[in-house]
């Protein structure tokens, strides 16, 4: 036979469309599964088998498996990236689950019902009818203590935080204070220790009793976790060197805000740093309600 | 008559290495000069080891390498199962030490026992500096203090001679007699009912050594708690211990007065080990 | 009539040398014994009869062979031949005393730390133990700056001094004593015998391995005499008699 009659062979016989939202059911089902043991067990990395998906390894597949495997024709979608709805990876992601399965996506963060994020967590409170997934490049909380998969496992398994907490220790020895910055860690409901993934440390207190559902997904690591709605996330702290925020030295410099998480912007030509919203949705809301 | 009462009560200690059958303990020990089970290859390191030690008491362990001596001080720190045996602690008042599950375990170890090894590698993280060696201790034992932790970390770093200057400096650039005194401050860091000294100053210089073994007398004398010294070295165990094991092939040979032990052994083995000391 | 304090029955002492091909020489053959409360008793005997094996005995240093050792410790009586490692560790530091021919100190510790440390393990406090650990020092004539001296740097009969003075500041119920003036010049030797006497006048039991026959005479109640692991006489004290009758 000839090559050419073999491929329209196979092209006939191919399914004319990919699955309603890329991937097939049971995969979904898969994930659904993993998902509900992380809610189950806050905090705890569920393994799952992470697949190839059409944007590289690294690039938010744990969120998008995740977005994927909740979405339903109803859905609306909303992706962010750092803040902005605007970045390259952000716009990728929101059309490929727009084309894959046909949901409205929105950039108002009220009006999502599911919003994929990398790195920040939106400025206005989630209702209980919202679910953030949050993309996660390093799971494992210890990973920066112990290489050791083995090992962190055991380590979670007994509660045995000591040598994480040395760490928070040796910064506070060595450097006058604590040193550790985004991804903060955090007991999740009094028990597991758990990477927030690299969301600033003001955006910590978003996830402690918060009235939402988050899923956090690391496609390149294999592991799902959950932080369910109304449970305690409590950072790493001592009780006299105390886990704080983020401090700005000045106002949004394009809507004024004095209470959400800032960008710096430096200016190449000596002109100091301006600061603005790193929310851009939220921003650009402020700026349309104050116009009207 | 005496008010004696055990700290640490050990009874039927042991740890294969291998699969073990039924014919291991009676096809090693002593008197079939050798630790190897011929019917299954088993390595027996340590088997039916008994002793007890009571609240201020120092213990001595002595044989030869390869005697189980250590494996017992492992097995006392959780660093390897026991195969068989039990231990109780006083402060754990019913349960037999082996058999807690692993969380537990290591809140005990953290809580209850402190070890120092021969070598620091062992016992601390070279690249963390003293202070949060002695703090690690601290921090498994939940203090969360950083102001509270370092006045202890750094007074006991003092007490053992290291300056509290220092604490902020990892023992990768200290000596080895430093090095065995900040595992020391480690070990004391929780005030451990039971202190364990597996060779602590071997392979170290002479002077060094005499330092160290000064310290370690001054401070289980101030601090009155319960001590096991595991050493080869018969000049160490006069020194620091008033009872002592003779261990060979992972069999305790004789047990008895540290004096009594070198001054009329009674065992064939043991009168050779004390007739092959220098001193 | 008063009970003994301390009584020997049919104690042996044999030692099995497995690098020797198990020989087995007789340090102690049977020896029985009492002595009263108070009693100064001297062991006299050549040299090899088994003087220092009978009073190792006693401290448990050596282990006997066979026979009892019934001491009447303070809450009762208990054999020494048996009791318990534990047991004699607690006689020894509130009860049991005993002085070694030489000083046996751990290296690198002051004079006066190696005399008031059987204090500090009886529960005195450290300034007190020390107070009393110097006071007893002097008593035998060491001179003050060598009080805080290290006893590795002193004479031998320094050393004996701190020696005895550890063994002395303790006060003991039963003190053993091996030869402890033999190495002592006279005129410390003299002030040694004031504090063993002082020691006895106080009630204190003494047994004690004598050479010295100016010590025997003026301490010694009773004289027991050993010939190849056998008591050849126990008598008191005569000092007409010479110290080895044979």
């Amino acid at each position: 036979m000839r090559a050419d009659a073999l491929l329209d062979q196979v092209v006939d016989s191919a399914e004319p469309e990919y699955n309603f939202a890329f991937l097939d059911e049971r995969t979904k089902r898969a994930i659904r599964r993993a998902a509900l043991k992380g809610v189950a067990i806050p905090g705890h990395q569920v393994p799952f088998g992470s697949r190839e998906m059409p944007i590289a390894r690294g690039w938010g597949t744990g969120g998008l498996q995740l977005s994927l495997a909740l979405i339903g024709p109803h859905d609306v979608f909303k992706a962010i990236d750092q803040g902005s709805d605007d970045s390259v990876n952000a716009v990728n992601i929101r059309h490929f689950v727009a084309a894959m399965s046909g949901v409205e996506t929105v950039t108002a963060t009220a009006e999502a019902t599911i919003i994929q994020s990398r790195h920040r967590i939106p400025e206005e409170t989630l209702r209980p009818d919202q679910v953030l997934v949050l993309q996660v490049p390093k799971p494992e909380p210890l990973s920066r203590i112990e290489p050791r998969v083995a090992r962190s496992q055991k380590m979670h398994a007994e509660g045995d935080y000591a040598s994480m907490w040395l760490s928070l220790y040796e910064g506070v020895a060595l450097s006058g204070d604590i040193s550790m910055g985004a991804d903060y860690p955090a007991i999740v409901n009094g028990n597991y220790l758990m990477a927030p993934s690299p969301i600033p440390r003001w955006d910590m207190p978003k996830l402690h009793h918060a009235p939402f559902l988050t899923l956090f997904g690391a496609g390149r690591e294999k592991r799902i976790y959950a932080v369910p709605p109304y449970t305690s996330v409590e950072p790493l702290e001592f009780s006299d060197y105390h886990f704080r925020v983020e401090e700005f030295p000045s106002p949004c410099q394009l809507c004024g805000a004095t209470d959400t998480f800032l960008d710096e912007h430096v200016d190449p030509h000596g002109g100091g740093s301006t600061y603005s919203c790193s929310d851009t949705a939220y921003c650009a809301a402020r700026r349309e309600g104050s116009q009207a | 008559m005496s008010a004696h009462r055990p700290v640490l009560k050990v009874s039927g200690l042991t740890r294969l290495f291998g699969p073990g059958c039924d014919a291991c303990l009676s096809s090693t020990g002593p008197e079939q000069e050798t630790n190897r089970c011929v019917h299954c290859g088993t390595t027996v390191a340590c088997a039916d080891v008994s002793f007890d030690i009571g609240e201020g008491e120092v213990l001595g362990i002595v044989g030869e390498s390869g005697s189980g001596k250590s494996t017992v001080a492992g097995c006392l720190a959780f660093d390897v199962p026991a195969s068989a045996g039990e231990a109780r602690l006083c402060t754990l008042p019913g349960a037999n030490m082996f058999e807690l599950d692993a969380a537990a375990r290591r809140r005990l170890r953290a809580m209850e026992i402190g070890i120092v090894y021969q070598t620091p590698q062992q016992g601390l993280r070279l690249d963390v500096t003293a202070g949060g060696n002695v703090a690690e201790r601290l921090l498994s034992a939940d203090w969360r203090h950083v102001g509270q932790i370092r006045e202890r970390a750094g007074n006991l770093l003092e007490r053992t001679e290291i300056p509290r200057a220092r604490m902020d400096e990892p023992p990768r650039i200290f000596s080895g007699g430093m090095r065995q005194r900040v595992q020391l401050a480690k070990a004391l860091a929780h005030k451990p009912s039971l202190l364990i000294l597996d060779e602590p100053t071997t392979g170290l210089d002479v002077s060094v050594q005499a330092r160290i073994l000064d310290l370690i007398q001054e401070i289980q004398r101030e601090a009155g708690v319960a001590t096991i010294v595991i050493s080869h070295d018969l000049g160490v165990i006069r020194l620091l211990t008033e009872r002592t094991l003779v261990m060979r092939l992972g069999r305790v040979v004789e047990a008895g007065l540290t004096d009594q032990i070198l001054d009329d052994p009674q065992h064939p083995y043991t009168q050779l080990l004390v007739n092959s000391a220098l001193t | 009539m008063i009970e003994p304090h301390l009584e020997v029955r049919a104690l042996s002492k044999r030692f099995t040398m497995h690098m020797l091909g198990g020989a087995s020489p007789v340090a102690l053959d049977e020896v029985s014994f009492s002595v009263k409360r108070g009693t100064f008793l001297a062991i006299v005997g050549r040299s090899g009869s088994g003087k220092s094996s009978l009073l190792r005995c006693l401290y448990r240093r050596y282990l006997p062979t066979s026979g009892e050792i019934i001491y009447t410790a303070a809450d009762g009586p208990v054999d020494l031949a048996a009791a318990s490692d534990q047991e004699i560790l607690a006689l020894r530091r509130v009860e049991i005393g005993y002085v070694s021919q030489f000083l046996r100190a751990t290296p690198r510790v002051l004079a006066v730390d190696v005399v008031a440390a059987p204090l500090l393990r009886q529960g005195v406090g450290i300034e007190s133990a020390r107070e009393r650990a110097g006071e007893m020092l002097s008593r035998l004539g060491l001179a003050e700056p060598l009080h805080t001296a290290l006893p590795a740097t002193m004479s031998g009969g320094e050393q004996q001094r701190v020696n005895v003075a550890r063994a002395l500041c303790a006060r003991p119920r039963l003190l053993l004593v091996d030869e402890p003036t033999s190495a002592l010049d006279s005129e410390t030797r003299a002030r040694a015998i004031d504090a063993l006497s002082e020691l006895k006048d106080q009630g204190v039991t003494v047994v004690g391995v004598f050479h010295d026959q100016e010590a025997v005479d003026a301490l010694a109640d009773e004289v027991l005499e050993l010939e190849d692991g056998a008591i050849v006489r126990h008598a008191a004290h005569d000092p007409d008699l010479p110290l080895i009758s044979r």
